[in-house]
């Protein structure tokens, strides 16, 4: 009767009752509860009557009723843990060596750990601020040439997004961006204030788009003046990021303000946003009004240079959309791909993504790859493990100091849970000190790792957020019971019968551990020491190759935009001005500069070829003077005169009238010529714009490095138009009085074109600011890298340190049998030597996979030889044996008379 | 005197131990509270108060002899101390003689 009630009652609550309750009370309060539940039964429901029961147990939760700390019941408890606490100390300070090892290892340990993460999950979250991002995707534009290849743009033409809308009842919103250049080539802005001061601003600093605005609908990009649904409406009006409209009003209210664009087009300051944050793809500084570029935007199918964000309806599988494309495609560009002799296909790529897995043609910003991060998290993990390893390491290995500590324990009635919470309790405090010092070395790094990553990664706040605690924790626990409960096992199993007897010298299992994770430390070390040093000769080979063209001397000065009818021969008078100075040897003008990915990109064909067989060939406009200024070599036939200046943009003329065209060397083998004697005078032609046009080859250029060896040489027209069309004018200059150089060229910069800014840059600066990226990848490995390095080999000096120790007496017998010093001197160092070479068979082919794979991302690639893997094995011998060195020595040099003496 | 003062929880919890003379134990104890007073005490509140009175000395307490009802748990009788009389009794006094110099005329408004 009475158990088959008892078994209604819930148990749990009973069971918290149990722990928590005052033994004193237990029975009576069990008791009472019972009594109160059988009651309740008779009036409640079964379900009611429990919940009452548990909120009865809650009641019971109270100061008076639940267990002292202080009760005997807990007093053993508590004390043993401050007992563990002291102990543990004891320990730490009678092996400082050891500790020390430890502590600073972990300390590095997790704060690379930390740093890397943070740095991660700063790259993995950009766009993913926005709300409903998970909706938002890119309307891609892959190019089908056939058995020429394909190339997907992430821009695509103006009407896809709005025809988007009007087809598919699955898309609820977009937004249409392109660059500024569709409107102004490039453009000055200009702001006179009531001083009549001019204050001017480049926009190619500036990044600045032509948006539509439901920009601010799509994204969050929240306003400060202005109202977001109507601030992009009119056209000729800008919105402006606040700190550059405090460059251009100060302190002054800039709504309605007006700017001037090439000091000839007003516009309308409109709104203010707030400064963007830096995890976005689509950072800028100004944004233009869409209906700026009037109505044909809605149905025009020939400009893929828009970028065309589409918002679907919550929960719309972008599979389903994808589906419908072809048809969509082939509705609006089935002629235009009939004409032009190309298969477009459109693609939705999630707005989340593109940061991380997009690398396409025209992306707004340079993207990064989960690739490097993948990379970097392995860093990660790798540091924290070999500081880890070197805690389970050094532990184990002081286990004979530690057996009769343990043996003396058992017999005075230790028991087997107590010794493994006391050895707990040693690798939770050094895990807990090395977090504590981990948090304040973090807050230290701040500043010089975001210098190191190049974006404001990190900031005091971070300890504002609960994660990066939640973090810690779990590192701590981990770390500490990963690291501790190993040891804490074998330490405490040992027998106290055979420990004391003196019995007991090395348990084999333990050393086997020991070696197994000695390896694992120099697979890995081996393993980053290799990747790199590899990563580095990739990164040097590139920046010191030769580019096919003079970079030292080349200054750069970006070309005059505010122009008029006399432009072209203004120029000419002002290169000839100027070189009349000794130090400028030529002067050049060019739509691009090497270093910057060519804009223009055209199908180009053979003239008797059929359309079908165009390859695509870029395009550069540059003039006589380009290739003696660049000291591009010219492999046969002759460069451009003034006389072969050509009506290129010209819409009436004949498509059938020919130019004269150079090319470089990747073209005349992209277009199908067996040598380039074979391609003087042959007629090819190529679209520019909508237009064909014919070219006729008078001769051929030398290849060199428009953008940087990560990048293959590209086939290559150059044309000479006879309108203006620089965008850059090159300065071949002495390198001696650059100084007066400069100063000259910008006096006579002002004098001819005053209403442009004057900004100059050297050529080796900028191109080299292509392996930015690279540099900084490979700056932030080679840190970690080498973080990880340096923990490894302060455990293999502890441990060396240890093994020397032990061993001293085995090398005393040895040297009273006869050994000699340099004989014991390198014992240990063999010892190690055999561990490494094992770690090295697995660790050089892993190395040599992973990096031939990461070099295949590179078009021109370093030579992968077998001194660039031996090379960091040898590295890993020699500082191995260094840390050991001094204990070997220490060791070897033992007087057998000492160490044998107290047996 | 400290040890005297009582709160208005523990003067119920003591008077409902005196009106179940020798059956008063937690549950019966908070039933009778409830009864009388027709407020709902939680048995926690009840056993707390019970405790920290025993440890001042109005109550004592002994547990029963060993039962089969209550799924097999002893119950814990607490009866009235000397002090523990002695306190109410105090209490109730104070409390009178201020009702006793309260003006009529303070009711007949």
């Amino acid at each position: 009767m009475v158990n088959s009630n008892k078994s209604n009652q819930p148990q749990w609550p009973g069971w918290i009752l149990k722990r928590l309750c005052n033994p004193h009370y237990l029975e009576e309060i069990q008791g009472d509860l019972y009594e109160a539940y059988e009651d309740r039964l008779k009036v409640h429901k079964p379900q009611v009557a429990r919940w009452l029961y548990f909120l009865d147990v809650l009641g019971f939760l109270r100061y008076s009723l639940i267990k002292s700390f202080t009760s005997p019941y807990n007093f053993i408890r508590i004390h043993m843990l401050y007992n563990h606490l002291k102990i543990a100390l004891r320990i730490f300070s009678k092996n400082k060596l050891f500790s020390l090892i430890n502590v600073v290892g972990l300390t590095i340990g997790i704060t690379a750990y930390v740093l890397i993460t943070q740095y991660v999950k700063f790259e993995s979250g950009y766009d993913k601020y926005h709300p409903g991002i998970d909706d938002l995707y890119r309307v891609t534009l892959t190019w089908n040439f056939g058995s020429k290849g394909f190339h997907t743009d992430a821009t695509n033409h103006p009407a896809v997004a709005s025809s988007m809308k009007a087809d598919f009842p699955e898309v609820e919103n977009y937004a249409r961006v392109v660059d500024k250049t569709v409107m102004w080539g490039t453009f000055v802005l200009s702001y006179t204030n009531e001083n009549g001061i001019v204050v001017k601003s480049n926009a190619n600093d500036n990044k600045m788009f032509i948006a539509e605005g439901s920009i601010f609908e799509l994204f969050d990009i929240p306003l400060v003046h202005g109202n977001p649904a109507t601030a992009l409406k009119e056209p000729l009006s800008v919105v402006m990021s606040e700190s550059l409209a405090r460059q251009f009003f100060g302190e002054e209210d800039p709504l309605g303000k007006t700017l001037m664009v090439n000091n000839e087009q007003p516009v309308k300051v409109t709104g203010v946003f707030k400064d963007l944050p830096q995890n976005t793809h689509l950072n800028f500084d100004i944004l233009a009004s869409f209906s700026t570029l009037g109505d044909w935007t809605d149905n025009t199918w020939i400009w893929p240079e828009f970028y065309n964000y589409v918002r679907l309806r919550p929960g719309t599988d972008p599979a389903e959309v994808e589906a419908k494309f072809p048809a969509f495609v082939k509705k609006y560009l089935g002629d235009v791909m009939k004409e032009h002799g190309f298969e477009a296909s459109f693609g939705l790529q999630p707005v989340k993504d593109i940061h991380l897995k997009s690398q396409l043609n025209n992306e707004i910003s340079a993207n990064s790859s989960d690739q490097t991060l993948r990379f970097l998290m392995i860093i990660a993990g790798f540091v924290i493990v070999i500081a880890l390893i070197n805690f389970i390491n050094l532990s184990t290995a002081k286990s004979v100091e530690r057996a009769k500590e343990v043996g003396l324990r058992k017999v005075v009635g230790g028991r087997r849970g107590a010794l493994i919470g006391q050895f707990l309790m040693e690798s939770l405090l050094i895990n807990l000190i090395s977090v504590v010092l981990a948090v304040g070395l973090i807050s230290l790094l701040m500043k010089p790792f975001n210098e190191l990553v190049g974006l404001d990664v990190l900031s005091l706040s971070l300890w504002l957020d609960p994660n990066i605690w939640l973090t810690l924790l779990l590192v701590f626990l981990a770390g500490g019971l990963l690291a501790g409960i190993y040891p804490a096992l074998v330490l405490s199993g040992f027998k106290p019968v055979y420990v004391l007897k003196g019995k007991f010298h090395k348990t084999g299992s333990g050393a086997l551990l020991r070696r197994i994770l000695v390896i694992t430390q120099f697979i890995v070390s081996i393993g980053l020491i290799a990747g790199t040093f590899i990563l580095y000769k990739q990164f040097t080979f590139m920046q010191s190759q030769e580019l096919g063209y003079d970079v030292e001397h080349s200054m750069v000065v970006n070309a005059p935009i505010v122009t008029d009818s006399t432009i072209t021969s203004k120029i000419e008078v002002f290169k000839n001005e100027l070189l009349r100075n000794p130090n400028i040897n030529a002067v050049a003008a060019s739509s691009a500069i090497p270093g910057k990915r060519i804009i223009w990109t055209n199908g180009t064909r053979k003239l008797h070829d059929e359309k079908e067989m165009s390859v695509s060939c870029y395009q550069l406009t540059i003039d006589h003077d380009f290739l003696p200024t660049y000291k591009i070599a010219l492999l046969a036939g002759r460069n451009f005169t003034k006389a072969d200046r050509s009506p290129y943009f010209n819409p009436q003329v004949d498509s059938r009238q020919s130019h004269k065209v150079l090319v470089n060397r990747a073209a005349v083998k992209k277009l199908g010529y067996t040598g380039i004697e074979e391609v003087l005078n042959e007629k090819i032609i190529f679209k520019l714009g909508p237009k064909d046009r014919t070219g006729e080859v008078i001769g051929v250029v030398d290849d060199y490095h428009q953008q940087s060896l990560q990048h293959n040489i590209d086939p290559i027209i150059f044309i000479y138009p006879d309108n203006y069309f620089a965008m850059y004018l090159t300065f071949n200059v002495n390198t001696t009085n650059l100084k007066e150089t400069i100063e000259a060229v910008e006096a006579q910069f002002n004098d001819f074109f005053p209403h442009d800014p004057y900004k100059y840059f050297f050529l080796d600066e900028y191109f080299n600011r292509q392996y930015q990226a690279d540099n900084q990848f490979a700056k932030i490995c080679f840190w970690f890298s080498g973080l990880a390095i340096f923990i490894a080999v302060l455990g293999l000096f502890g441990l060396g340190s240890y093994m020397a120790l032990q061993r001293t007496k085995e090398i005393s017998v040895r040297k009273v049998l006869g050994a000699n010093t340099m004989q014991m001197l390198i014992l240990i160092p063999k010892d190690l030597l055999k561990l490494i070479l094992i770690a090295s068979v697995i660790a050089l082919p892993a190395a040599y996979l992973v990096t031939q794979e990461w070099l295949s991302g590179y078009a021109f690639q370093v030579d992968l030889s077998l001194w660039m893997f031996i090379l960091p094995l040898g590295m890993v011998i020699l500082v191995a044996f260094v840390s050991v060195l001094f204990q070997s020595l220490k060791a070897a040099m033992v007087n057998p008379a000492d160490s044998l003496r107290n047996e | 005197m400290k040890g005297l003062n009582l709160g208005e929880f523990e003067e119920i919890v003591i008077l409902a131990v005196a009106i179940l003379d020798d059956k008063a134990y937690g549950y019966a104890i908070s039933r009778e509270i409830q009864h009388q007073t027709g407020r709902i005490v939680s048995l926690g509140a009840v056993h707390s108060a019970l405790h920290r009175l025993e440890k001042k000395g109005f109550l004592q307490s002994h547990l029963a002899g060993a039962t089969t009802k209550r799924g097999g748990k002893r119950r814990r009788f607490f009866l009235l101390t000397n002090y523990g009389k002695k306190a109410v009794e105090e209490k109730r006094r104070v409390r009178e003689n201020m009702w006793l110099s309260i003006p009529k005329v303070v009711w007949a408004r």
